[in-house]
């Protein structure tokens, strides 16, 4: 008993990596603007939403783990084997188009969190892309998950910062399991935004690609199911303590929208220089943390996609256009952001607009896939599962275009 | 098959269950015939707890409520039901009660719940006005277009509670309310800083009813409001 539990264990930590970390890193900047925006302006209600999103998550990441244990392949390449060259190049292009904007969103991210400690984004950002370089492309698949890992670690900042804000415990326990729908359009339009950005396109080609690049198969697949719930149950966690700290020292003073994260973090600062500091260092982190996992993922998609050599373990001398198309992203990615005047906020709402309108393709996609006899054999889905996926799917569908026709709307207003 | 129908209906009912959960008002409104109250003559539901005489009373008050709404705005378009609560709590568990007055809606249904402390011709002529304000203007354009500092300050004009009016000349300017535009933003904050918003969101209707010529002016402004024009335009105009 106690042997299998220890091989059990094992198992585990030789797994963890690709489910925990696409997990965490959903916290990015914009998440955190999500979270932090939701606890600021409407306190403590919007935290049961948490749950719905955690298992919707879980569902979704579950399927691409399970497709990567099984086929050994990465979800582009099986699109680009089951629904052709055209779909996939289509696919491509969007999903570059986004993650590039999604790549400026994070090295701007790290700019305005560094500028609250007065360092200029002219500093910051060029030392981000050279620090982001240098991590993936000298390093190998093992060490960039340690640092990745690590990195994830550093998300405890947030529950730091959320204790020290002191907040309403009774109330956010409360409505962490307590349903409330307020119908008024912010709210609405909260909850739309909240559940878009917890999943987005990027990350199940991501954790589809890290899973065949770790090499975990069928054979670890319980022990790697385990890891990817865990990662979104922790996703979850950190997200609850943003919408904690921000409702506890935001919103019980007065409920107010907020610009950005760095509002949020200023918001802390009446409640010590560490609950501020923690904010800001956490912005930072997720913030360069999804720098460098946007850019990779996008290369590992289009790489996987069209047939190129990919992975963090091969030298660039071996897969040119891995490097060179992540090299690419995070040049222009944080290049835009030292461009004075430069739109990025139009230019995060036509990322949302994109992934709204991808999300859809892909996850039909996954549920065809899972679905295949030919490729998943006896690893498919039930017909309970089935349901589960489906009603998860059809959801996040409607929910991400209704998020889509509130961002297109706000754009021409 | 019969794993997958049980998911099915175990799921069905989760969701109805949460969904209740999560919209109290909604639910009050749709089943608080259905929630062990006793319909008097005049269809106005009552806690069972009440006494002949309290029971006379309501009937009463709600009366004179509705005289009040008449004689303010020229006559009275919505029909809600109206419940009045007991002590003791002799209602269904679900139902979402107040201490004093609330008003909820689900579509052109309209049901006012007044609570044991709400008996008093002020606060009823309050919320039916609100019941009032949603049938003129319409479920729709109130819900989207209404800011509830509007609609809070409307129904505040026949609330005349000593702690929500302003001593003439003592407060500044009162427009600041009118940012608190929706029910998460009126209604947050401690008691002190609510009575403030109900204060001036009174102070601040009023003084636009003067300005437009009086509430003889509010059931045209209201129809307007019914046609689709934004409300900022009818405020302004």
């Amino acid at each position: 008993m106690i042997r299998s539990i220890r091989h059990h264990l094992l198992v585990f930590f030789s797994v963890i990596g690709p489910g925990f970390i696409t997990a965490v890193v959903d916290n990015d900047a914009g998440g955190i603007f999500t979270y932090s925006q939701a606890g600021a302006r409407y306190g403590y209600l919007p935290l049961w939403t948490l749950m719905p999103i955690t298992l919707l998550l879980i569902v979704t990441q579950e399927m691409c783990s399970r497709m990567g244990a099984v086929t050994e392949k990465g979800l582009s390449d099986l699109i680009r084997e089951e629904f052709g060259l055209r779909t996939t190049f289509l696919m491509l292009a969007a999903l570059v188009a986004a993650n590039l904007m999604n790549v400026m969103a994070n090295f701007a991210g790290v700019a305005s969190s560094l500028e609250l400690f007065g360092v200029s984004r002219y500093l910051s950002v060029p030392v981000a892309v050279a620090a982001v370089w240098l991590l993936i492309v000298k390093g190998t698949y093992a060490s960039v998950e340690k640092v990745f890992l690590f990195a994830c670690a550093l998300y405890v900042c947030y529950i730091v910062s959320g204790v020290l804000v002191k907040p309403d415990w009774k109330e956010a326990a409360l409505y962490s399991v307590k349903p409330v729908l307020l119908f008024e359009p912010g709210y609405l339009q909260m909850l739309i935004g909240m559940v878009g950005t917890s999943v987005a396109p990027w990350m199940q080609f991501y954790l589809q690609a890290a899973i065949v690049e770790k090499g975990v198969t069928a054979k670890d697949y319980a022990e790697s199911r385990i890891e990817v719930i865990v990662g979104c149950v922790v996703m979850s966690a950190i997200a609850s303590f943003i919408i904690v700290a921000c409702a506890g020292a935001i919103w019980s003073v007065k409920p107010q929208d907020i610009a950005d994260a760095t509002d949020a973090a200023k918001g802390l600062k009446p409640f010590g220089d560490w609950a501020f500091t923690l904010f800001c260092a956490g912005l930072l982190n997720a913030s360069f943390f999804a720098a460098c996992i946007l850019p990779l993922s996008t290369a590992y998609t289009v790489c996987e996609g069209l047939g190129f050599e990919s992975g963090v373990n091969r030298s660039f001398k071996e897969a040119p256009i891995f490097y060179w198309l992540f090299t690419g992203l995070i040049i222009v990615g944080g290049g835009v952001i030292l461009i004075p005047g430069f739109p990025l906020v139009k230019m995060i709402l036509f990322s949302q607009v994109i992934n709204g309108v991808l999300l859809p393709f892909v996850l039909i996609f996954m549920i065809q896939l899972v679905n295949k006899e030919r490729v998943m054999h006896d690893w498919r889905n039930n017909a309970a599962y089935n349901l589960v996926a489906w009603t998860a799917v059809v959801l996040m569908i409607g929910l991400t275009l209704a998020l889509v026709a509130l961002t297109v709307r706000g754009v021409f207003a | 098959m019969k794993k997958l129908v049980l998911a099915v209906a175990v799921g069905l009912v989760a969701g109805v269950v949460a969904l209740a959960a999560a919209m109290p008002g909604m639910t009050t409104c749709l089943t608080i015939e259905h929630a062990g109250l006793e319909r008097l003559p005049d269809g106005t539901l009552v806690d069972p707890s009440l006494s002949a005489d309290e029971r006379g009373a309501v009937r009463e008050l709600r009366e004179q409520g509705a005289h009040w709404v008449r004689a303010f705005i020229g006559g009275v378009a919505a029909e809600p039901i109206v419940a009045f609560l007991g002590e003791g709590g002799g209602h269904a568990p679900w139902l979402r009660s107040h201490p004093v007055g609330s008003t909820h809606f689900v579509a052109t249904r309209a049901c006012v719940v007044i609570g044991p402390q709400g008996r008093t011709v002020g606060i009823i002529a309050h919320e039916l006005m609100h019941a009032d304000l949603h049938a003129r203007a319409g479920a729709w354009h109130r819900h989207m277009t209404v800011p509830t500092w509007f609609d809070e300050g409307l129904g505040m004009q026949l609330d005349h509670r000593p702690r929500y009016s302003l001593a003439p000349g003592a407060a500044g300017s009162t427009d600041g309310v009118r940012a608190l535009e929706s029910p998460s933003l009126f209604f947050a904050g401690n008691d002190a800083e609510l009575t403030c918003h109900y204060a001036y969101a009174k102070a601040e209707v009023g003084r636009w009813l003067v300005r437009i010529g009086g509430p003889a002016e509010l059931a045209e402004r209201l129809q307007r409001i019914r046609q689709g024009e934004p409300f900022e335009s009818v405020w302004r105009d």
